[in-house]
């Protein structure tokens, strides 16, 4: 009886850990792969005091103290101040890697943060007084937004700091500006409200008909969106104007991550798919679900004359559904190339 | 003589020949072949596709360099679905005119097309949107007589589209090789050959390279009955009643007629035996009925062959007529294929 009762307790023991595993495999995947594209190690503008001024790109800060970055203040001449006090750097906006989303990373600062670039706020880390709260032990990490990047290609950086007591300012860890080469940058952005139906269009679906239909934001499931507990097909439509430029050249379509299986239509001919329509392939291609579509467009297809329709079918066969996830839109091939280069370079 | 078996015995040797079956087909042809020159190691790799990148001319110096074989994934593209090309230089040296010349370019994942020299030489599976794949196809592609150069260079480059997971070439071997069994022929039928698919009425015959699988050499969709036809003469001085009939590997069923003599045939028997047998990894070797033969005029051989599904043809050699003796020291380096096929019939209880 004894060993019996074990024997359930190991068995159940099993289940719960397959049941944890299925579980962690479940969940989606987000990787980021890093690169540093420019360190920003080394001396810095420096000026204890509090103007918000300070962050603008053309306010003059060649009379102020040179400081090493990182490093507290205390060690570099200001031994025992407390209290507000700015950093600004000016640097070249890294030419490589080409079409990726940037960070700017500043270690740990003692206690509160406030970072510029180009004079346009881009992150805060704690509060400032009155509701003061120190954020000392976390590690800055903020994105560059693509609008702040100004035309001559400078970004003027700008951290505002406020010190509570003991040591303040850049304290330790890596100071730079990364590169996220996980994600794609699309030169034709197509994100945003698609036109969407439960219904399948094996048949291609008119204008007249998709006219009517309701509206999706892509990516992000269907699930969220209005359509709870939905399984099985559905279509998407978007209809988009393109420049000449584009037109004139190889192009790859970025759908971002589909669940599960997908059928693509460019103008009314079949470009690219997942799989065949079938149980089959899911049950053979259980991670298909992750994958970033990119599908090549075949020359003379897209048009700049008239509008583009785009039609994608999909098929989910269970749990969330749609085009979820990732960077939509179009990009040409040299830039294609050059991400999947990056990402390559990155990660040996 | 029919053995009779008990149902469990049955039912674990059929078990023991699944498994077995998984592992045969598998296996990598590559016994007969004599290297002439690898094309392992390092390549120039791009993801992307144009159909410039198989010109000569066209400059690759910027490329990354991968390893061959091995999955792109595993070399460094992880994630990556889609079009990619590979691309290498190489030399030969001591050609031989009187050869067969072949690119073996090793197992791709999933479908590919390779040019030499800027000329399309192979492909197998079918490329975007519809795609079949062929990534455990076994490619052998026939490089036509003067398109290798020799002591110049080459320029081979190979066109790759992957749908799902791993990609590329990832297993070898990959080179330059010719058959050595066909050294042994007494005569070679190793070549072009006329060609018709009996679905399409003939308006003119079609050549097609032998072996080869068919779907490589313009006929992509063809599933069921074609046939293969040629003229050869026996050399002076042969011994026309000692020679043999080999055809090497076919898939999946032929009959072959000698001067309107049918002279062998792999069709499928009346049990259950299609079911079980791949008749594509049967290595075929055929008596020659006596006076079937004509010394001193040309002969005609005709091959029908029946494809049930997938790839078809007479793929893989050597195909001719060779001695008794030498029909021995072939079947030695096939034997593990037929002694399989032997070992089925002795566990079924067939003839």
């Amino acid at each position: 009886m004894g060993l019996e009762k074990e024997q359930i307790k190991m068995k159940a023991g099993a289940h719960m850990l397959m049941i944890a595993f299925m579980i962690l495999m479940a969940l989606p995947v987000r990787s980021q792969e890093f690169i540093t594209a420019q360190s920003l190690r080394g001396y810095w503008k420096f000026s204890i005091g509090d103007n918000l001024n300070y962050a603008e790109p053309d306010y003059n800060v060649s009379n102020w103290e040179d400081i090493y970055v990182p490093g507290s203040w205390e060690e570099q001449g200001f031994h025992g101040y407390d209290g507000y006090a700015w950093y600004r750097i000016s640097v070249k906006f890294p030419q490589e890697p080409a079409f990726a989303n940037f960070y700017l990373q500043l270690g740990i600062i003692d206690d509160v943060d406030q970072v510029f670039v180009n004079g346009i706020k881009i992150g805060q880390s704690g509060q400032f007084p009155p509701d003061y709260a120190t954020a000392f032990k976390s590690n800055r990490f903020y994105i560059i937004p693509n609008k702040v990047k100004s035309d001559d290609g400078m970004l003027h950086i700008a951290v505002r700091v406020f010190d509570e007591g003991g040591e303040g300012g850049f304290i330790h860890g890596d100071v730079a500006i990364v590169a996220d080469l996980s994600s794609i940058f699309p030169d034709v952005d197509l994100q945003g409200n698609w036109k969407f139906s439960t219904n399948d269009c094996e048949n291609l679906p008119k204008k007249s008909a998709y006219d009517t239909w309701g509206e999706i934001i892509v990516p992000g499931t269907w699930e969220d969106q209005g359509y709870k507990n939905y399984d099985g097909k559905a279509c998407y439509v978007l209809e988009f104007d393109l420049d000449a430029e584009y037109a004139g050249q190889r192009m790859v379509l970025l759908l971002g991550r589909i669940d599960d299986l997908d059928m693509v239509y460019l103008n009314g001919e079949l470009i690219g798919r997942s799989g065949p329509f079938e149980k089959e392939t899911y049950y053979a291609r259980n991670d298909v679900y992750k994958q970033n579509r990119g599908y090549y467009i075949p020359p003379g297809l897209l048009k700049s004359n008239e509008q583009n329709v785009l039609v994608v079918r999909v098929y989910d066969m269970g749990g969330l559904g749609g085009i979820w996830d990732g960077s939509i839109g179009l990009i040409t091939q040299g830039h294609y190339i050059q991400y999947w280069r990056n990402k390559r370079k990155s990660s040996r | 003589m029919i053995r009779k078996k008990s149902n469990s015995q049955a039912l674990f040797l059929s078990a023991i020949l699944m498994l077995l079956l998984f592992i045969i087909p598998m296996r990598i042809y590559a016994d007969e072949f004599e290297k002439v020159v690898s094309l392992e190691g390092i390549w120039k790799f791009s993801v992307g596709d144009n159909p410039e990148w198989a010109a000569e001319s066209y400059d690759d110096t910027d490329w990354d360099i991968v390893t061959v074989p091995e999955s792109w994934e595993a070399n460094g593209y992880d994630d990556y679905n889609g079009f990619a090309w590979y691309r290498k230089t190489f030399m030969v040296t001591g050609l031989d005119p009187d050869r067969n010349y072949f690119l073996l370019p090793g197992y791709i994942d999933d479908t590919d097309e390779v040019y030499l020299n800027g000329k399309l030489i192979g492909k197998s599976g079918t490329m975007p949107p519809l795609v079949v794949t062929a990534h455990d196809t076994y490619r052998q592609y026939y490089i036509p007589k003067g398109l290798l150069r020799e002591n110049a260079l080459n320029l081979l480059a190979v066109r790759v589209y992957d749908e799902y997971e791993r990609g590329g070439i990832y297993s070898g071997p990959v080179g330059i090789f010719y058959n050595r069994e066909e050294e042994l022929l007494t005569v070679n039928l190793s070549g072009y050959w006329d060609f018709e698919d009996f679905k399409k009425p003939v308006d003119s015959v079609k050549r097609i390279f032998v072996p080869g699988y068919w779907e490589n050499q313009g006929y992509p969709d063809l599933d069921g009955s074609a046939s293969y036809l040629r003229t050869f003469e026996i050399p002076a001085g042969a011994d026309a009643g000692d020679l043999m009939l080999v055809m090497g590997y076919i898939d999946d069923l032929d009959k072959v007629f000698i001067n309107g003599v049918r002279v062998g045939a792999r069709e499928y028997r009346e049990n259950n035996y299609e079911r079980v047998v791949h008749m594509d990894v049967i290595f075929r070797g055929y008596e020659i009925p006596p006076g079937t033969l004509k010394l001193d005029a040309e002969n005609i051989i005709e091959v029908r062959v029946v494809d049930k599904g997938g790839l078809g043809g007479i793929y893989r050699g050597p195909v001719g007529l060779v001695t008794k003796s030498n029909y021995r020291r072939i079947l030695d380096n096939h034997s593990s294929i037929n002694s399989f096929e032997q070992f089925i019939n002795y566990l079924f209880g067939w003839d």
